[in-house]
């Protein structure tokens, strides 16, 4: 799909491809994306009618178990990237260590969740503390959630790439795993930057 | 028909025609009695005749989802119905039980049923559409069990397709959901919360299901469309229902005594669960612009093109007006509520179950399509009840805002007899439009009686003389 | 293991080489911003500071959906969409956040 010429005074573009993986996923995923844009818009509005206490209570998240997070995700995402590079070239064994990383690295960030709503349960926080602990459970639990299902759908294209049932040129279930992943990742960016960080 | 077991729905659709007529009699008269208190009294109260009203519908719709279950499953899976003899028994014995418990109702004074069917061991009676005894309530569970044995066994042993996964998948659903008919606890709180895991969980969640599952085998067998498409767009649907409905639950817990989070997370899902009714109007119609033929089925193309409509309208639009918590804040239990529930619940359920039943009857009957003047009855028919659902819709809609401004938003608010007394006319109009509709109902009703079958060849002849 | 299938682009660059090394790049930046990000949400509020940490998040949005999703090499309608999404969320924050 990519044209090859030695004349550089005549550039032809690259076709334009479809959207990776299978398009269902990407019903999906703008679907997903729709959710949480509505739960940001609401977070943020409901802000601006409780600025103090959101303030104050935002202060009392741990920022560092939740950029840590970020850190994982980020980095797990870029390991699935790798994993798809590497079928795209018939690498079986490449892409299987690559998907084992990122699943790895995807277990460790729902461990620091837990770990954090632990501390939030122990500290007495709950979804009728306030309304900023509200939304803050409620997001990052939200979130949780399509983390394991993010993982659950890696976890099979795992197994199915351990079982070499892809190919250089059949790899469709890795890049339909993969553009999930990658929403999870893009989701948790925009919430940790809004939940923790921005105030 | 493709395969003679499917000849076991035919009995639970009429079944289901007959309760629908049942249920719109006892209608008119509960509506009438909105207009004059003591009409009927005391021989049928207003609630005996409002819970065989809504109690009829429930059934009448459980009977046709049953008889469409009966005709689909078999044809998808490309194998005959496990047993239709359990089929049939299983229809006798709903029928026979729902029958009972209306006579019941009419018969026996409320608080004497209850006593003498057990509630006292399990009180399972009391809260709204759940009104039935202890012994029909275990009697719907037992009907239940035997439909998903049937279909769950046909399925198993034949082709899996998306259109029967998700019906007997959902059919599971919709049992499961029941369950919690037989929690009721003293707090009526939690009595409450649970109760809306089955209406809730049916209406906004499990029976949309259904429905994709439905105008999808009618629009693959009507249009031809291929089932691949049919079956994306199924999926898609299926996702948004789920993900807007599961906890969109939490519009219905605003008020209640629920936790207080429950305004925001019911607020922003449910904003949400329009949307898969919109995407079976582009569904449809799509379906209907790619068609790759000209079904003789007329009758039946309208009603499934007239389902997503109406149903978008009644629980998408009607549903949505209701359901941001700030403005069910004021119209929380209102008429409005009552339109939403006419207009969705025909619009969605009510049509695709006569959809259903308009595509299959022919069949069963031994013919691809109905006559052309059976066909213009059924459409005449069609239009009556819709335009008069419309219009009783709009008159609720109505009374509805006479409650809000002059008892719920008002400075100096009236009392509720005072407020009811000035809605009349809009309960007036209602009732007029429920008259129509029941003539709606007869025309549609005359037009099985009407012989004959779908003549090509005149339709030929026709065409040519053009 | 089957021969590296080599693809150029239209300027004879090796792409396969090319975009995973474009993708570590981006690795390497969304781990400096988030890190930018972080240090300058610990610093006292301001107007400013907010406007700058919403834009380095939606700056880390367009390289998670263009280096990783990789729609980069698609049709612009996805691109424009994603774009879309990322502002008009950026937009609805920073409005909440600045008028009310």
């Amino acid at each position: 799909m990519f044209t090859h010429t030695s004349n550089l005074s005549h550039r032809i573009e690259p076709e334009p491809q479809p959207l990776p993986g299978d398009f269902a996923i990407w019903i999906f995923i703008f679907a997903e994306l729709l959710v949480f844009g509505v739960l940001f818009a609401a977070f943020a509005f409901a802000r601006s009618a409780h600025v103090e206490l959101f303030t104050a209570s935002q202060r009392t998240l741990n920022r560092t178990a939740g950029f840590a997070n970020t850190l994982l995700l980020i980095t797990s995402s870029y390991l699935v990237v790798r994993a798809n590079h590497a079928i795209k070239t018939g690498d079986r064994k490449a892409c299987w260590h690559w998907l084992l990383g990122a699943l790895s690295l995807g277990t460790l960030f729902l461990l620091f969740k837990i770990l954090e709503f632990r501390q939030d349960f122990a500290h007495g926080i709950n979804l009728s503390s306030n309304l900023f602990y509200m939304f803050y459970l409620a997001l990052t639990f939200f979130h949780f959630m399509h983390v394991i299902m993010g993982m659950v759908i890696l976890a099979a294209v795992a197994i199915n790439t351990y079982h070499g049932r892809y190919s250089a040129s059949n790899h469709t279930g890795v890049e339909t795993g993969a553009s999930y992943w990658h929403m999870v990742d893009l989701v948790w960016i925009i919430l940790f930057a809004l939940i923790y960080v921005i105030h | 028909m493709k395969y003679k077991s499917q000849k076991v729905a035919m009995p639970y659709f009429i079944a289901a025609l007959a309760l629908f007529l049942g249920q719109i009699i006892f209608g008119l008269i509960a509506g009438l009695q909105y207009l004059h208190g003591t009409f009927l009294f005391p021989a049928l109260p207003f609630d005996v005749a409002h819970m065989s009203h809504t109690n009829l519908l429930i059934v009448w719709l459980l009977m046709a989802f049953m008889g469409a279950a009966y005709f689909i499953v078999p044809e998808e899976a490309e194998t005959e119905l496990y047993s239709p003899k359990l089929a049939l028994i299983t229809f006798w014995i709903f029928l026979v039980a729902g029958g009972l418990t209306i006579a019941a109702y009419l018969l026996v004074p409320y608080a004497k049923l209850a006593e003498v069917t057990g509630n006292a061991v399990l009180p399972t009676m009391g809260r709204g559409y759940l009104e039935q005894p202890l012994p029909t309530k275990i009697g719907i569970v037992l009907v239940a069990l035997s439909l998903l044995f049937n279909v769950t066994m046909t399925l198993i042993k034949g082709r899996k397709t998306s259109i029967n996964l998700i019906l007997v998948g959902s059919l599971w659903g919709l049992a499961i959901l029941f369950l919690p008919a037989f929690y009721f606890p003293q707090d009526t709180v939690k009595a409450s919360f649970g109760w809306w895991w089955i209406v809730h969980g049916w209406v906004e969640g499990d029976w949309e299901l259904i429905l994709g599952a439905l105008l999808g085998f009618i629009l693959i067998k009507m249009t031809g469309v291929d089932r691949e498409i049919v079956e994306k767009w199924l999926y898609i649907i299926v996702a948004m229902t789920l993900i807007s409905g599961i906890i969109g639950i939490g519009h219905h817990y605003y008020y209640t005594g629920a936790p207080g989070y429950w305004i925001w997370l019911g607020s922003i899902f449910s904003a949400i669960e329009p949307i898969p009714f919109i995407l079976l109007i582009a569904f449809s119609f799509k379906m209907l612009l790619q068609r790759r033929r000209e079904h003789p089925n007329s009758a039946a193309m309208l009603w499934a093109l007239g389902t997503p409509i109406m149903a978008f309208l009644g629980a998408g639009l009607w549903g949505f007006i209701i359901t941001l918590a700030p403005a069910q804040y004021y119209m929380h239990g209102t008429n409005f509520t009552a339109a939403h529930g006419h207009l969705a619940f025909f619009g969605a359920y009510a049509m695709v179950s006569l959809a259903i039943i308009s595509y299959a009857m022919p069949i069963l009957r031994g013919r691809v399509a109905n006559s052309n003047s059976a066909q213009r009855w059924e459409i005449i028919g069609f239009w009556t009840m819709v335009l008069s659902m419309i219009a009783i819709t709009l008159a609720l809609t109505g009374a509805g805002i006479v409650t809000v401004v002059l008892q719920r938003a008002a400075d100096n608010p009236m009392g509720f007899m005072q407020v009811q007394d000035k809605a009349r006319v809009f309960f007036w109009i209602r009732e007029f439009a429920g008259v129509t509709f029941l003539l709606g109902l007869l025309v549609y009703l005359r037009s099985f009686f009407i012989k004959g079958e779908y003549m090509y060849a005149d339709e030929v002849k026709r065409a040519l003389a053009a | 293991m089957p021969t590296e299938k080599i693809q150029r682009n239209s300027t004879g660059k090796n792409t396969r080489k090319n975009t995973t090394r474009n993708s570590s790049i981006a690795w390497g930046v969304l781990l400096g911003l988030s890190v930018i990000n972080v240090e300058l949400g610990a610093l006292t509020a301001s107007k400013m500071l907010m406007i700058v940490v919403v834009i380095l998040t939606l700056l880390k949005g367009h390289i998670v959906v263009n280096y990783f999703m990789g729609l980069r090499h698609c049709h612009a309608v996805w691109r424009w969409v994603m774009s879309a999404y990322l502002v008009i969320i950026g937009a609805i924050i920073a409005a909440a956040y600045l008028f009310f």
